[in-house]
C-alpha cells in the first residue's frame, strides 16, 4: 500500500490535524447547573463512567400486562457522554448502550450494558476519551486503525439469527448475547470486508431477511443477510451524493431506497476543533436525493430529486401495482435539530424553536422520473410500522410526536404518539402528559394476528417528575386509551434513539 | 506487489551500499499485538524519496510485549520519517479491506495522523539521537 492508497483509504474520514475542542473542562457542572430547571433533560446526564451494568429483575407493574407477550425489546442509544473531567458536546457521541427487557408471560425484567466496543475498552483504560466523536474533537495520540476506532454501536439493536446487533452508521455491527448482552465483537460478514460500514437501520422483511446500506465517502454498499444471519450478497458501488450523510432507508419487493439529504458531515473540521453548527453543512442548492437501487444489482437504479430537505428516518416504502413506489419518511426543512438540537441538550439547554421535522409522503413514478410530493401536517419522529409489512403497503403509521406546549415545558421533545392512517388521513393520538419524555414506539403484533391493528404499541418513556424510565404497552386498537401496562424501572436510562422486538420462540 | 513492498525490497539493497555521515537513531513501537507476525519498517531522509525510496528498512519478529525498541542505522541528514506497519499474516504486504482501508497495524512517526495517511511532512522528525516513538493504530 502507498501513499495515495492510503489517502483515499480515509478519505472518507475527512483529513488529519486533530485539536481538542472542549469547551472547558467544566461542562459537566455546566451541564447539571443549566438542566436543574429542565428535568426532561436529566436522561442526557448520561451513565457513570464507570459504566456499570444495570439490571431489574421485576419491573412495577401497573395495569395488565399481558400473559401472551413473550420476548425481548431492545433499545440501543447514546449513553456515556463524560470520561476524566471531560463531556462530549453532541447527543450522537455517546458510547452505545443496549437495553433489553424481557417479558415472559410473568413479568419484566431489564438488562442494561455498554457495548464493549474497541474504543470504550481503551477509552476505559486510559481514563479518558482518546478518539474523535460524531460531534466532538477529541486529540488522538495513535492513528486509526479504521472506522472502528470510532465505533461507538449506539444507535440501533436487532436480534437477528440468535445475537443482537448493535449498531452504528459508520462501521462494523457489534454482536453481543442475547442471554447477557455480553459483547462478542465487530462483525465481520466477509473476508476483506472488515470495518466496511453496515449502517444502523436494516429492514427485516417479513421472511426473515436482512438489508442494509453502508456509505463511505463516494462509495454504497448494499447489505442482504440470509435468515440464517449469513451474507447473501454483498455490492459496492457509487453514490449519487458522495460524501453526503445517509442515515435511513427502506426496502420494496425490489429495491433499496435511499433518501440523500444534502447534508456534509465534514470531521475534518469537527477533528480540528470546530463545533457541529460550523462543520456539518446544509447544501440548500443541493436537491433531496432518493436513490432507487435494484436489490440483486444496484448498478440498476434511478435518482429522483426533490426540494432540500433533512431526512434521518424512513417510514416504510413498497410498490404498487402500477409498479410507481410510494414511500414515507420523516422530513425537515434544515438540519436544526442536528447541529443546534442535539447540541443544546447536551448543554443542558432548551432546543432553539424551529427545525421541526413532519411525515412526507411521495410517489416516484418508475417510467417518467416525476415525483410527486406531499407534506403532512404534524411535529414527529421515529417513524415504524408493523413489522410483517415492512416493504409492503402499509396503512398506519407510528411515530414520536409533539402537538401540546405542556406548560413551562414549551414543547420541549415528545409528549405523545401518532398513529397514522395513511388511506384516510385521520389520526389516533395518545398524550403521556408534561412530565413525560416519549422515546420510539414501535408496533408488535399479537400472536397469531395479521391485522395491522391487532398489535401492541411498544416503548419507553422518562418520567420526569419521577426521575424513572418505564416501559408502556398501548393497544393499537385503542391508542387514546392510553397504556394497557406499565412496567416502571427503579432509575432512568440514557434517552435512546431505535429498537426492535423479538418474539420468544 | 504493493508499491510499498517494492520500495522495501529496493531500499534492501540500495542499504548495502553504504552512505556517507551514517547514524543511528533509536526507535520505540507501542500498541504492537504480541506475538503476530513481524513488523516492516521503512525509514526515509529526503522528502522527494518519501514513499517511493527509503534510506533503509527493517523487519522484526514481534515478541511477547506491545512494546519494541529497536537501532535503525544507516541514516543521514537532519530528519528522518519512520513508515511501519504490523504484518499479521506475514504475506510482506500491508493488507486492505475492499474498501482500500488498512485492516493491518500502521503507523508513522511524529504528529499522529489521525484520519489520514502520514506524509513527510506530518512524519519527519529531528535526527538528533533522541528516541521516536511511534504509537500503531488501534
Amino acid at each position: 500500500m502507498n501513499r495515495r492508497d492510503l489517502i483515499r483509504a480515509f478519505a472518507a474520514l475527512g483529513s488529519a490535524a486533530a485539536l481538542p475542542s472542549f469547551a472547558a473542562a467544566s461542562a459537566a457542572e455546566a451541564f447539571d447547573s443549566a438542566s436543574a430547571s429542565l428535568p426532561w433533560l436529566k436522561p442526557f446526564k448520561g451513565i457513570s463512567e464507570t459504566g456499570q451494568d444495570l439490571r431489574c429483575d421485576a419491573l412495577a407493574i401497573t395495569g395488565r400486562w399481558p400473559a401472551e407477550l413473550r420476548g425481548r425489546f431492545y433499545r440501543n442509544g447514546p449513553a456515556l457522554f463524560e470520561r476524566g473531567g471531560q463531556r462530549y458536546s453532541h447527543w450522537f457521541d455517546g458510547d452505545g448502550m443496549v437495553q433489553q427487557f424481557s417479558f415472559d408471560g410473568k413479568g419484566v425484567r431489564h438488562l442494561g450494558r455498554l457495548v464493549r466496543t474497541s474504543k470504550l475498552v481503551a477509552e476505559q483504560q486510559a481514563g479518558r476519551f482518546l478518539y474523535n466523536a460524531f460531534g466532538t474533537g477529541i486529540q488522538s495520540d495513535s492513528p486509526l486503525q479504521g472506522p472502528d476506532s470510532l465505533n461507538t454501536a449506539n444507535t440501533n439493536a436487532i436480534e437477528h439469527a440468535g445475537r443482537v446487533l448493535a449498531m452504528w452508521e459508520g462501521g462494523s455491527a457489534t454482536a453481543l448475547d442475547p442471554k447477557d448482552l455480553r459483547t462478542l465483537g465487530p462483525v465481520t460478514w466477509k473476508d476483506g470486508f472488515q470495518q466496511v460500514p453496515f449502517s444502523a437501520h436494516p429492514k427485516l422483511d417479513a421472511s426473515g431477511h436482512l438489508w442494509n446500506i453502508g456509505t463511505s465517502g463516494a462509495r454504497m454498499i448494499a447489505w442482504h443477510i440470509d435468515p440464517r444471519g449469513e451474507l447473501a450478497s454483498v455490492q459496492i458501488g457509487d453514490s449519487p451524493y458522495p460524501g453526503g450523510m445517509v442515515h435511513d432507508m427502506a426496502v420494496t419487493a425490489q429495491y433499496l431506497v435511499v433518501p440523500l439529504p444534502p447534508v456534509k458531515l465534514n470531521f475534518d473540521r469537527i477533528a480540528a476543533g470546530a463545533s457541529a453548527e460550523q462543520a456539518f453543512q446544509f447544501e440548500r442548492q443541493e436537491p433531496l436525493r432518493i436513490l432507487v437501487m435494484h436489490k440483486s444489482d444496484i448498478t440498476k437504479r434511478r435518482v429522483f430529486e426533490l426540494p432540500a430537505q433533512m431526512v434521518f428516518h424512513v417510514g416504510n416504502a413498497h410498490e404498487r401495482a402500477d409498479g410507481n413506489i410510494a414511500l414515507t419518511y420523516i422530513g425537515a426543512s434544515d438540519h436544526h435539530s442536528l447541529v443546534r438540537g442535539a447540541t443544546a441538550r447536551m448543554r443542558g439547554e432548551r432546543t432553539p424553536s424551529g427545525g421541526g421535522a413532519s411525515t412526507q409522503w411521495v410517489l416516484l413514478d418508475m417510467k417518467s422520473g416525476r415525483v410527486d410530493a406531499e407534506s403532512l401536517t404534524d411535529t414527529v419522529e421515529f417513524p415504524r410500522i408493523h413489522p410483517q409489512r415492512v416493504g409492503l403497503d402499509a396503512r398506519y403509521l407510528l411515530s414520536a410526536s409533539s402537538w401540546l406546549a405542556h406548560g413551562s415545558r414549551q414543547g420541549l421533545l415528545f409528549h405523545g404518539i401518532q398513529m397514522r392512517d395513511l388511506q384516510t388521513g385521520k389520526l389516533e393520538r395518545y398524550d403521556y402528559g408534561a412530565d413525560a419524555v416519549v422515546e420510539e414506539h414501535i408496533v408488535v403484533p399479537k400472536p397469531r394476528a395479521s391485522h395491522e391493528l391487532d398489535a401492541w404499541l411498544l416503548g419507553t418513556t422518562f418520567d420526569a417528575k419521577r426521575q424513572v424510565t418505564q416501559v408502556n404497552l398501548i393497544d393499537a386498537r385503542h391508542i387514546a386509551d392510553g397504556p394497557v401496562a406499565q412496567a416502571t424501572l427503579p432509575y432512568w436510562l440514557p434517552l435512546g434513539f431505535h429498537g426492535n422486538f423479538t418474539p420468544a420462540g | 506487489m504493493t508499491p510499498l513492498r517494492t520500495a522495501l525490497l529496493a531500499a534492501a539493497l540500495l542499504t548495502s551500499l553504504g552512505a556517507q555521515a551514517q547514524s543511528c537513531v533509536q526507535v520505540e513501537v507501542q500498541n504492537l499485538r504480541p506475538q503476530e507476525g513481524s513488523l516492516m519498517v521503512a525509514a526515509y531522509t529526503d522528502a522527494a524519496d518519501f514513499n517511493t525510496k527509503p534510506a533503509t528498512t527493517l523487519r522484526m519478529r514481534t515478541g511477547a510485549s506491545a512494546t519494541l525498541s529497536f537501532s535503525v542505522c544507516g541514516l543521514s541528514g537532519p530528519s528522518v520519517a519512520l513508515s511501519m506497519f504490523q504484518d499479521l499474516n506475514g504475506n510482506g504486504k500491508l493488507d486492505a479491506s475492499v474498501l482500500g482501508m488498512p485492516i493491518e497495524p500502521w503507523g508513522a512517526s511524529g504528529k499522529p495522523p489521525g484520519f489520514a495517511a502520514p506524509t513527510w511532512e506530518s512524519s519527519q522528525v529531528p535526527l538528533d539521537g533522541r528516541t521516536i516513538v511511534v504509537n500503531l493504530s488501534k
